[in-house]
């Protein structure tokens, strides 16, 4: 008798239940890039603390009226000029004195204030828990001047007061209030990326946040180019 | 003398397709990667604004979703703005608090301080709800959200 081929199992069929699970899988997808823009909203304050009294020209004021009208330092603007006059706020590039007043950080203050609040920290009592959370503070602030200076040299900074004061009214619409934050997001990212340019000549946002070293350069950058937008509480009429 | 033999007419050869499955399944196992399964039905009418400073949000699974805006069933809730948490439609930010904090409870506790609040707002909502929805997160103290919109780029923002 001659030798019977063992039939083989047909696999003709195997492409088609593949195919019908590629089609359900393409069909199911969502291509819903989820982005958007992030904030960090400030902390609730306790309602007994007073408003803290901010210097005129630390503040940079933006109000939006409810016809979606931009005012910005009491001039009305549209709203693709708001990039240029938050940069220039935080830059004050001809030194005008309703511009906050910037400041020189070098290598050397700011390891002498590194230095000093150091000592200061360890010289304080176990349980003085408002004065450790101060100083704390104070360390991690000439820390991370200390990291800036290592990476750019001398720079110069914002005063800590300085703040880009958004206002909105109840009725402005949603639309012109991301727009809005657009701009302001748009200037901050550009003074960033020009930077990182200047110092390494890579952009800002290409830096990898999961690498220690990189990690050191955004923290710098964010250190010269904070993000300083404050909201104020609205009027509602 | 070996023998010529006549040349066979032989047809086009059968392109071999035992790896089409091959590929299928490459093309599939992508597809089962990247899909992410959408968790709520959108029940409000959601005409995100546009903007071209927008990061992505990166962990999926620590972020909770606001949807605001006018409800898609015109007759039975009008056109004011409602706000959608979950599967539930609200008219006011009463239920806001309580929600993100059995939110925040659900997820795992070094985690506590990456979880976002995606907002996604109709854009012609009016800021007073959205303000609202703020004051209501700063309250427990769930700071980090994300304003939703669409990437575009520079040209067609104004």
């Amino acid at each position: 008798m001659a030798k019977r081929e063992i039939p083989e199992i047909n696999a003709g069929s195997m492409a088609d239940i593949a195919f019908l699970l590629l089609i359900f899988f393409l069909v199911t997808t969502t291509m819903d890039v989820d982005a958007g823009i992030n904030r960090n909203l400030p902390q609730k304050t306790p309602p007994n603390q007073e408003a803290i009294v901010v210097k005129d020209r630390n503040v940079f004021e933006v109000k939006v009226n409810k016809y979606d009208q931009l005012l910005v330092e009491y001039k009305l603007i549209q709203i693709g000029e708001l990039t240029e006059m938050v940069k220039e706020f935080y830059q004050n590039p001809t030194d005008r004195d309703d511009l906050p007043k910037l400041s020189k950080v070098t290598a050397n203050n700011a390891a002498k204030g590194y230095v000093r609040t150091k000592g200061m920290l360890q010289s304080l009592a176990e349980d003085d828990e408002y004065n450790l959370a101060r100083y704390e503070d104070s360390v991690e602030y000439f820390d991370a001047q200390r990291n800036a200076v290592r990476w750019f040299g001398e720079y110069d900074m914002l005063p800590k007061n300085a703040m880009v004061q958004l206002k909105s009214d109840n009725a402005t619409t949603y639309d012109m209030y991301i727009k809005v934050q657009n701009e302001l997001t748009r200037a901050i990212n550009e003074m960033r990326n020009d930077l990182s340019q200047k110092a390494w000549g890579v952009n800002f946002e290409d830096l990898d946040q999961d690498d220690p070293k990189e990690k050191k350069k955004i923290l710098a950058i964010r250190n010269v180019v904070p993000m300083r937008v404050a909201e104020a509480q609205p009027k509602s009429n | 003398m070996a023998r010529i033999r006549k040349k066979e007419k032989k047809g086009q050869p059968a392109v071999n397709t035992a790896s089409l499955p091959d590929i299928v399944f490459m093309l599939l196992f992508f597809f089962m990667v990247t899909t992410t399964m959408k968790e709520v039905n959108v029940l409000v009418e959601l005409k995100k604004p546009k903007a071209t400073e927008v990061t992505k949000i990166e962990e999926k699974n620590l972020v909770d979703y606001i949807y605001v805006g006018p409800h898609q069933d015109k007759q039975k809730y009008g056109s004011v703005p409602v706000i959608q948490l979950d599967e539930q439609i609200y008219f006011n930010t009463a239920e806001i608090r309580s929600w993100k904090e059995i939110k925040i409870a659900e997820r795992d506790q070094d985690k506590q301080g990456k979880i976002t609040t995606s907002l996604k707002i109709n854009d012609k909502t009016q800021m007073g709800v959205v303000n609202k929805i703020k004051n209501e997160l700063r309250e427990i103290n769930a700071l980090k959200i994300n304003y939703s919109a669409d990437r575009v780029a520079q040209e067609e923002l104004y």
